[in-house]
């Protein structure tokens, strides 16, 4: 353990430029949030929530180190947020094809809050954010960090290089793009 | 694929987003009509943006939901782990499955493999290799220790050791159940059932507990329920061996910090103190918080570990039942039916809806939980077992330990943390006007309105709690500010409730008045009213009180109209009542004699406050500073009207009276010492004056402050004693100070501010600085104008000095109706012979002289020296002077008549 560099390190290393950083800081996140899950979902209760937010934030406290500056902890969110929108987004694009093949039900929207049809997947949001990304990346990113880790105002500034106050309406207008998207699916 | 969607450049998706932002910020109404103007002929950017606006907040909630439960089935699908396990050997057992994984590792069910026993165990297995032979002994001898642990509700721990590759475990009871909290959820337990259940388990605690072995770690995923019903304690002990495990290791003391669950920790566990039973005390009332309210005392999600320790040891407790009601509230604003609906569910897993479930924790359950969850361990339950005894005095309908922190300790807490003892001063008066409020309520003895009193005091709850120094870090506040926030909560948060909302406008404008802000009180008193009219209607008793109450404020503030039609109307409530004789209708008198007397309006004040003595009197036990208050407003008609003994045996009454009840310390010693001062002083008994004078400032600004108005009327007498004694410069330099002082605190152009530039005009008069004095004096006059009756006193007392000092100036003809104006006045409320009477027609017989009227001017001059004779006073010397002057004018006429 002690030879490989921790999180703070590669996190500092990618932010000074060194692109191989974030190569080896993405699966460690991606091993940690799997385990967190497996962890909390052997001990759910039933009905009890799990987030992916929830995920990405216990994430950084076991992998982060106590001291890491506000700057480093942005990073770190914005790359757990992103790892995680891959992983959900993966495991959604197996499932749909294992269900083409006749396989299990699809992940369906909240019972009650879409009228009738299938309803929106995570592949349609993941879709839809793609979509988003070719007209205006940075709001995509915003809904990214807002949605897959949980990410505050400043934090996402800080991660995006942006202002608090251009998050917020970047944040109003992308949601509202993103539920003008999914409401007819 | 999508109606909604228009095809986007960038250039139009600029446009969108400006549109956007701007429309966003604008009501819906409002919208339309921009984007009509704003996108002109393309209404297909017109009716997407218009499409964006009005997006349905349930999707974004649907969304949400959807990562949700991806998550829950994308990572559920992981069973690889455990996969490898299976089957593998740890010490002699066999592993056979993954039960689940912790902080400190892995837990796998194992069956022994040498059929020794058939017996299937919970192995426990860590997650790093032991390097330290002296760790693994100490380890080794916890273990034996625990192991003689033996309890129906305790899961035996019956073994352990290190793997071959020097990884420890420990081999447990394997218990078939359900988490705690699932169970009781599924079998749709009731509270009175849950506390059962948890009765149980703090029976089991306190065993572990008489063995000196404490759980450290109690949480819901520790318990387990087993088929028939029986609750199952885990774990007992591990956290303490898995802290030295973790410590053990080497670089990795993160690991093991993590293991304690951070929400779950105690304050002492956080701040790393020693670690006692009333750690599980406390890990107990966690559990039993979540069991009766479905929520952990704190969200804690998406907070850092740092946030969370400083919830810990920092912040207030919310009641489970606050708790709930907070929820809803958030819920219902945020419009989150998936919120909502998570109420709805843990209501029904308790068999209960969710407004009963409220209702059922609010009180002693709330009480029984927060003493657990006290910051000071010592201010929990003294054990496991006191705690699951009040339970059963709970359920029992026996009064219960647990209270609410007392009044007492909640201020001494409050004080503590803010030395400024005028914050503590205003809390105190806060609290006993609450206090009042809580009670009157308590009394009506109706169940519903004991809640109304909860509500109350949990509201100021809130309002002290948004000033602990741990939410407000590094601002000090001060006590205006929290009345300030006291009120506008009050305002903005109560609306649903209004009788609690009129209770404390009406206690906040109390507090107020007694800070001498007039301003703020007379705004808090007039909603106050207001809503109390509409809870109760116009000629209510509270109503009454409130209208009374808010004629003071008036008064202060010379609203001297409003205020006696308040007092006129309350008058006319209370006199329904008791005969017409209670306090109330002594009060309403007193301050109606008040205003009479403050408006020129003698015989209506002596008549008013000698009923309100008359009722005083028979009731002087209770209402001995009452009695004396309105002894000392008679003193005050008295000596208007020039009866100065009768005035000055009032005055030492009430000085008794109040020394008696209440102390030198009491504030009344400071308004009736400067009365008695000034009483002397006019008495021309100057010695004894100055003593009391002196006395009196001293105790204003010992017992009132240095900004208080007293303190102005207390100079501006010093300053007339000054004058006097022929210090002008020292008497104009102190009542210009009081003068000052009066505008701070009145504002300007209050009557006061116009009386104190009369007596100013005295002085400048006496200075010969004419021009100041006519200035100061024409100021006075028209002050009076704005609030006076046109024949109030005060007037013909600054027409005289005006019309004197126009003599001075030679201009006797404008003096001459000023001066007739002001004797007309003083004729109405006094004899013929009375000093001020007669000093006014001193002036105007000089008048008369300078305008060569000789014959008209003498018999006035002539009898102003008769009456003034016996007193060594200015308006003797005035007197003297003029009849000099009249000597010389007419011995200068009559040679020019002769020559």
């Amino acid at each position: 353990m002690s030879s490989t560099p921790t999180v703070t390190t590669l996190l500092r290393d990618w932010r000074s430029g060194d692109k191989r950083a974030l190569e080896e800081l993405t699966p460690l996140i991606y091993d940690d949030l799997r385990r967190i899950a497996a962890r909390h979902l052997q001990s759910e209760r039933s009905g009890h929530t799990l987030q992916a937010t929830a995920l990405v934030n216990e994430a950084f406290v076991r992998l982060a180190e106590a001291d890491l500056s506000f700057q480093d902890r942005a990073h770190f969110f914005s790359v757990a947020a992103r790892t995680m929108r891959h992983i959900l987004t993966d495991y959604g694009r197996a499932r749909r094809s294992q269900k083409r093949g006749g396989g299990a039900s699809p992940v369906t929207l909240h019972e009650g809050l879409v009228a009738d049809g299938e309803g929106t997947d995570i592949v349609d949001i993941d879709d839809a954010l793609t979509r988003l990304a070719e007209i205006d990346a940075r709001k995509s990113d915003v809904l990214v960090l807002h949605y897959f880790g949980g990410m505050t105002f400043d934090e996402t500034a800080e991660a995006l290089n942006i202002s608090a106050a251009t998050v917020d309406r970047d944040l109003r207008l992308a949601k509202a793009w993103l539920a003008n998207e999914l409401k007819d699916n | 694929m999508n109606s909604k969607t228009i095809e986007l450049n960038a250039e139009r998706w600029s446009r969108v987003e400006e549109l956007f932002a701007h429309a966003s910020e604008l009501t819906p109404g409002e919208r339309a009509r921009y984007l009509d103007g704003a996108c002109g002929d393309d209404l297909e950017l017109r009716d997407y943006v218009s499409s964006l606006l009005k997006a349905d907040p349930s999707v974004e909630a649907s969304i949400e939901q959807t990562i949700v439960n991806t998550v829950r089935v994308a990572f559920g699908d992981d069973t690889s782990q455990a996969e490898q396990m299976k089957g593998q050997m740890i010490g002699p057992y066999r592993v056979e499955r993954l039960l689940g994984s912790g902080g400190m590792g892995m837990v796998y069910l194992a069956q022994r493999a040498d059929e020794q026993f058939d017996q299937q165990v919970a192995i426990k297995l860590g997650r790093h290799r032991l390097v330290d032979p002296q760790t693994e002994l100490r380890l080794r001898n916890e273990r034996q220790f625990l192991a003689n642990l033996e309890h129906p509700n305790i899961a035996r721990l019956y073994d352990g050791g290190t793997t071959s590759d020097g990884v420890p475990y420990l081999v447990m009871e394997y218990i078939d159940g359900v988490r705690i909290d699932t169970y009781c959820d599924l079998n749709r337990l009731t509270i009175d059932e849950r506390l059962r259940l948890f009765q149980t388990i703090c029976a089991a605690v306190h065993y572990a507990h008489q063995n000196l072995i404490i759980h450290r770690d109690i949480k819901s995923t520790n318990i387990l329920v087993t088929k028939d019903g029986t609750p199952k304690l885990l774990d007992f002990g591990i956290a303490k061996l898995s802290d030295a495990e973790g410590t053990a290791t080497d670089g990795l003391t993160r690991e093991g910090a993590v293991i304690m669950t951070p929400a779950n920790g105690a304050p002492e566990q956080v701040m790393g103190n020693n670690v006692t039973t009333a750690t599980d005390v406390y890990g107990l009332g966690l559990l039993l918080y979540s069991l009766l309210a479905g929520y952990r005392v704190y969200d804690t999600d998406n907070r850092t570990p740092g946030e969370i320790a400083l919830l810990i040891c920092e912040a207030e407790r919310t009641s489970p039942s606050r708790r709930l009601l907070q929820k809803k509230k958030d819920a219902v604003e945020d419009r989150n039916p998936v919120a909502l609906q998570e109420l709805e569910q843990i209501a029904a897993n308790r068999s209960v809806s969710p407004e009963r479930l409220q209702r059922r924790l609010r009180g002693d359950l709330d009480n029984i939980v927060l003493k657990a969850l006290r910051k000071e361990p010592t201010r929990r339950y003294r054990s496991a077992n006191a705690f699951a005894d009040d339970i059963g005095r709970y359920l029992r309908s026996m009064p219960i330990v647990a209270r609410k922190d007392s009044w007492r300790y909640r201020a001494g807490k409050f004080i503590h943390r803010h030395f400024a003892a005028v914050a503590a001063a205003v809390l105190v008066v806060i609290m006993l006007g609450v206090f009042t409020v809580v009670l009157s309520v308590q009394n009506r003895n109706i169940a519903e309105e004991r809640d109304t009193a909860r509500e109350v005091i949990q509201f100021l709850e809130e309002i002290f709690m948004a000033h602990d120094p741990s939410r407000a870090r590094g601002v000090d506040v001060t006590a205006a500010e929290i009345l300030a926030e006291g009120a506008e909560r009050i305002r903005s948060n109560l609306g649903s409730r209004p009788e609690i909302q009129s209770a404390l406008m009406g206690t906040i404008g109390r507090v107020y008045y007694n800070l001498g802000e007039y301003q703020a009180s007379e705004e808090m008193l007039e909603q106050a009213l207001q809503r109390r009219i509409q809870i109760d209607g116009d000629s209510h008793p509270g109503v009454a009180e409130i209208r009374n109450d808010l004629a003071e404020v008036l008064i202060r503030r010379a609203e001297y109209t409003r205020a006696t039609e308040l007092l006129q109307q309350s008058l006319a409530v209370n006199q329904l009542s008791n005969d017409g004789t209670s306090p109330q209708v002594a009060t309403n008198l007193f301050n109606l004699a008040n205003v009479y007397l403050a408006t020129g309006k003698l015989d209506d004040a002596e008549a008013a406050v000698r009923s309100s003595i008359a009722i005083f009197v028979q009731i002087q036990d209770q209402f001995g500073i009452e009695l004396a208050e309105a002894k000392g407003s008679l003193a005050r008609i008295l000596q208007v009207r020039g009866d100065l003994d009768q005035t000055e045996t009032l005055l030492r009454e009430a000085i008794d009276i109040i020394s008696a009840s209440q102390g030198p310390d009491h504030p009344y010693m400071a308004y009736y010492l400067q009365n008695l001062g000034v009483l002397q002083r006019s008495k021309g008994n100057l010695d004894a004056a100055e003593k009391t004078l002196e006395m009196a400032i001293e105790a204003t600004r010992r017992i009132l402050g240095d900004e208080h108005d007293l303190l102005a009327v207390t100079l501006v007498d010093q300053g007339m004693l000054l004058h006097i004694k022929g210090d002008y410069d020292a008497a104009e330099r102190v009542i210009r100070q009081a003068i000052d002082l009066g505008i701070q605190i009145h504002g300007p152009r209050h009557p006061r501010e116009g009386l104190h530039k009369t007596i100013l005009g005295r002085v400048l008069h006496d200075k010969s600085d004419l021009a100041n004095a006519e200035a100061v004096l024409r100021d006075s006059l028209s002050i009076y104008d704005e609030h006076l009756d046109e024949r109030h006193q005060y007037i013909a007392s600054a027409l005289t000095e005006l019309g004197a000092v126009l003599n001075s100036a030679g201009r006797a003809a404008e003096a001459r109706p000023l001066l007739e104006r002001a004797i007309e006045i003083r004729q109405r409320d006094y004899p013929p012979e009375h000093v001020l009477v007669v000093a006014t027609e001193v002036e105007y017989g000089d008048t008369l002289a300078r305008l060569g009227h000789y014959d008209e001017a003498e018999p006035l001059l002539l009898n102003g020296i008769a009456t003034l004779g016996g007193r060594a006073d200015r308006r003797l010397a005035r007197a003297t002077e003029a009849l000099d002057r009249f000597r010389d004018l007419k011995k200068s006429a009559g040679a020019a008549t002769t020559n």
